[in-house]
């Protein structure tokens, strides 16, 4: 559990650290410590797009350019202004993020291969700059006479040194990422890559997380470009070409995404295996490609045998475990009161001419408590909840939740965030994630990211994480999950996997919760145990639940009213009883045969 | 016609399968029933060639199935239809159901099943231009069993057929899955509803924790103690 894990490997890292120290006292060769001191730089830039790539699932081609940003800015100021390295590392770390930013906020409207273009693009463009904007650039000649790094009256002009700065540099960014990885930040850029949708549902403004991630990916480039600049004392647009941009890729790439240690293995293996071979002159290039693929096909299989034999810890039994006469975990309770009712008027939705929803107009009772939402297949239910949940935007028409204002108005992750918890017809849960780390991401919905604290080495999240941790282990426990807790989600049948999404809906403490065919898929037994959990919820917890389902008795003896949607209309509402004898509900939905 | 002896299937160090032999015969419907994380699916997973078999044979009409790759034991007409549906969201729904036919490239065979098809579902029909991905989630389910249908299989597997689907078309579905055991076919049937599975089921096996714990004819099995217990919460 990466959200909470102690580190265990401390004196591991501290032995390698210890293994660098000691390289300049037993190497002389000046060239051998300039190529390990650019290899530094390389784990640095390869940790940037980790956080990208590896973390946020986006697919960043032209990174190179981020580098760029940070070299040439460290460049010029210290060429013109003298500006001093400590100062102007930062300030590259800072210029990068902001390129990062405005890059990102156009291009992250496309995902997958089409964001991988259009960084690539970028990367170009950026070169094409570098070329051409000679009176800042100095053209393809680039600028020379950069002075070596100086910190803090520290001359940094042997290998020796520029080596021990590289290595500080990198140790700080290693912090960084350590800080990183066990923050929620980790756990939400992952949610984002698994599902971004059921991310929005948590309340996750991915946009604006997806942004944070390219800032502090290429503030890691940008502070990579400054010490380059520093060790080269000479920057041009050579150094930051398409193909040095792959290289940062390929070393990310063969090393799986995030761990640091593989990246540091990748590193060896694409940069300083093909430097020591350069005595193979031509041959260079054609040994570079044979180590790619013949590491790249090693590691692939490897990693695929050991994801297989890693296995879950789960129990052999995979029932969760139940006991009646549950209480509603207290801190669950919404801050806010609940939604007494949703004024639907006139809602419209179409898709293409398919009419789903057609002038829906009426009020659910939501201070009932749990109130049902039932109709033939393709009946407009499902796009009814996505209206309300704020995923869709109706044609027409407006959706008054009491106390939330115009939902209408509002996009799925502000409606989450306003307290509106929504579990997916077929579950969406993130995929690769514990059930623990799911349900905190229903956590997360109301409490303060530390967002200072998850980049700051040594910070402590403390306060955070025990919020947090509470709320998940209340709700967890509320469903009698919580046996499964490490265990990954991908691995557990179906009825576990409703009962995760629920848990992750109630520890968002939400003030009103949609549940789109929750039971579908559980046998009586487990039907009853939700059926109690669920009064529980509504009774206890004073949660109104908005239920669409088929199971016509499990709707009955929960409901306190009914509305029945057929072909986009609404075709009846009012009490169980009244629908069950509904000679129009019976024809287009109940059939003669009661299931 | 399909026989499987001891099968067993391991998630990692656990044991999901726990030499699990179960019988059918041509013209049955067979129901296998169990609450959640007893296997059922992992078991139709295992059959079809999807998961790695740990031990245990598999014989389709007296020949050894057990080590064919999924698209093999699909050409010997067993067809599966998986909990989580799996369509081509991005193809037509009538592209879906040409794949159903993959095998097959009688372009008359294949109007005819299609008509069969949407005789069955006809909401189907009504859409069959339509992205699968934009169907709503009973249509989805629809189209699912419809492509498994689509290729006249002699061995129908179904996981949670009834999954999403409105009660009238459920107990329609449930008609059709009598008539295509009536053609002389067998269908092997995991579903939670235990009571509308056992009532349309020949027979039945009861898994618990990965091991069959009852078996018989589904009347024995609908009064049987222990399945009440599991199945009913009685």
């Amino acid at each position: 559990m990466r959200f909470v894990r102690t580190g265990k490997r401390e004196w591991a890292w501290l032995l390698v650290l210890a293994g660098f120290i000691c390289v300049p006292l037993l190497c002389s060769s000046p060239y051998a410590l300039h190529v390990i001191t650019l290899f530094f730089i390389y784990v640095m830039l390869a940790m940037g797009l980790s956080i990208i790539v590896g973390y946020a699932g986006l697919l960043v081609i032209g990174y190179a350019a981020f580098f760029a940003v940070g070299a040439y800015f460290y460049a010029v100021l210290n060429t013109r202004a003298g500006l001093p390295f400590e100062i102007a590392v930062l300030g590259a770390a800072l210029m990068a993020a902001l390129v990062g930013i405005v890059l990102g906020f156009p291009t992250l409207r496309v995902r997958g291969d089409y964001l991988a273009l259009v960084t690539l693009a970028f990367g170009e463009i950026a070169t094409q700059v570098l070329n051409n904007w000679t009176s800042i650039t100095g053209g393809p000649k680039g600028i020379p006479a950069v002075s070596s790094p100086e910190v803090f009256a520290w001359h940094a002009a042997g290998p020796g040194q520029q080596f021990y700065l590289a290595l500080a540099c990198t140790s700080l960014g290693f912090l960084i990422m350590r800080q990183v990885s066990r923050s929620p930040f980790a756990v939400i850029w992952e949610s984002i890559r698994d599902d971004e949708l059921a991310a929005r549902a948590c309340g996750v403004n991915t946009t604006n997380w997806l942004l944070l991630a390219f800032a502090l990916g290429a503030a890691f480039a940008g502070a990579a470009g400054a010490l380059f600049a520093g060790i080269q004392r000479f920057v041009s647009p050579e150094s930051f070409t398409l193909s040095e941009s792959i290289l940062i890729l390929s070393i990310v790439v063969l090393a799986g995404g995030k761990s640091v240690s593989r990246i540091m293995v990748a590193g060896c293996v694409l940069f300083c295996i093909p430097e020591a071979m350069r005595s193979l002159s031509e041959y260079r290039t054609l040994a570079f490609g044979l180590i790619l693929i013949v590491f790249t096909v090693l590691d692939h299989s490897f990693s695929k045998r050991r994801s297989r034999a890693r296995g879950t810890a789960l129990e052999e039994d995979l029932r969760p475990h139940y006991e009646s006469g549950k209480r509603f975990p207290p801190c669950l309770r919404a801050a806010k009161g609940p939604v007494s009712e949703i004024k639907l008027t006139d809602v419209s939705k179409s898709f293409s001419g398919l009419h789903a929803l057609q002038g829906v107009t009426f009020t659910v009772p939501c201070e009932k408590g749990i109130v049902g939402l039932i109709g033939p297949n393709g009946a407009g239910k499902t796009t009814l909840f996505n209206c309300i949940a704020g995923l869709l935007s109706p044609d027409q028409g407006t959706i008054e939740a009491c106390g939330l204002g115009d939902l209408t108005k509002k996009t799925d992750h502000e409606t989450a965030k306003l307290g509106v918890g929504r579990t997916f017809q077929r579950t969406r849960l993130f995929q690769s994630m514990t059930v623990r780390e799911n349900v905190f991401l229903g956590a997360f919905c109301n409490q303060r990211i530390p967002y200072l604290a998850s980049v700051i080495p040594g910070a402590s999240m403390r306060r955070f994480q025990t919020q947090c941790s509470i709320i998940a282990h209340a709700a967890m426990d509320f469903l009698g999950i919580d046996g499964f807790a490490d265990g990954k989600v991908s691995s557990l049948p179906i009825g576990v996997q409703r009962k995760v999404e629920i848990a992750r809906t109630l520890a968002m403490r939400p003030r009103l919760l949609l549940f789109d065919e929750v039971a579908s898929g559980l046998n009586e037994a487990e039907k009853k145990e939700l059926a109690d959990l669920l009064r529980t919820m509504s009774s206890e917890g004073g949660i109104p639940i908005i239920l669409v389902e088929h199971d016509i008795a499990f709707v009955t003896q929960l409901s306190k009213h009914i509305s029945v949607l057929a072909e986009g209309r609404l075709l009846a509402e009012g009490s169980p009883d009244e629908i069950l004898a509904d000679e129009r509900v019976i024809a287009s939905y109940l059939g003669t045969r009661r299931c | 016609m399909l026989s499987v002896n001891d099968l067993s299937v391991y998630y990692g160090g656990v044991r999901a399968l726990d030499n699990v032999s179960i019988e059918i015969r041509s013209g049955e419907i067979v129901a296998i029933i169990g609450s959640n994380g007893a296997g059922k699916s992992t078991f139709l997973n295992a059959l079809m060639g999807l998961i790695h078999k740990s031990g245990g044979t598999v014989t389709f009409h007296g020949e050894m199935i057990s080590d064919l790759r999924t698209e093999e034991i699909v050409a010997r007409r067993i067809s599966l239809v998986p909990e989580t549906r799996e369509l081509f969201p991005r193809m037509t729904c009538k592209d879906n159901l040409r794949m159903g036919v993959f095998l097959c490239h009688d372009k008359r065979l294949f109007e005819e099943r299609l008509e069969s098809v949407y005789g069955l579902f006809p909401r189907l029909k009504e859409r069959h231009r339509q992205l699968a991905g934009t169907l709503s989630g009973g249509e989805q389910q629809m189209l699912a069993i419809g492509r498994a249908i689509m290729q006249d299989p002699r061995l129908l597997l179904l996981d949670e057929p009834s999954l999403g689907l409105s009660p009238n078309i459920t107990s329609e579905l449930f008609q059709r899955i009598t008539e295509i055991r009536d053609t002389g076919r067998a269908v092997l049937l995991v579903e939670q509803k235990a009571h509308i599975a056992l009532e349309v089921a020949d027979r039945g096996y009861l898994l618990t924790v990965g091991r069959v714990t009852r078996s018989g004819t589904s009347v024995a099995l609908r009064d049987d103690e222990l399945v009440r217990k599991v199945y009913f919460g009685e």
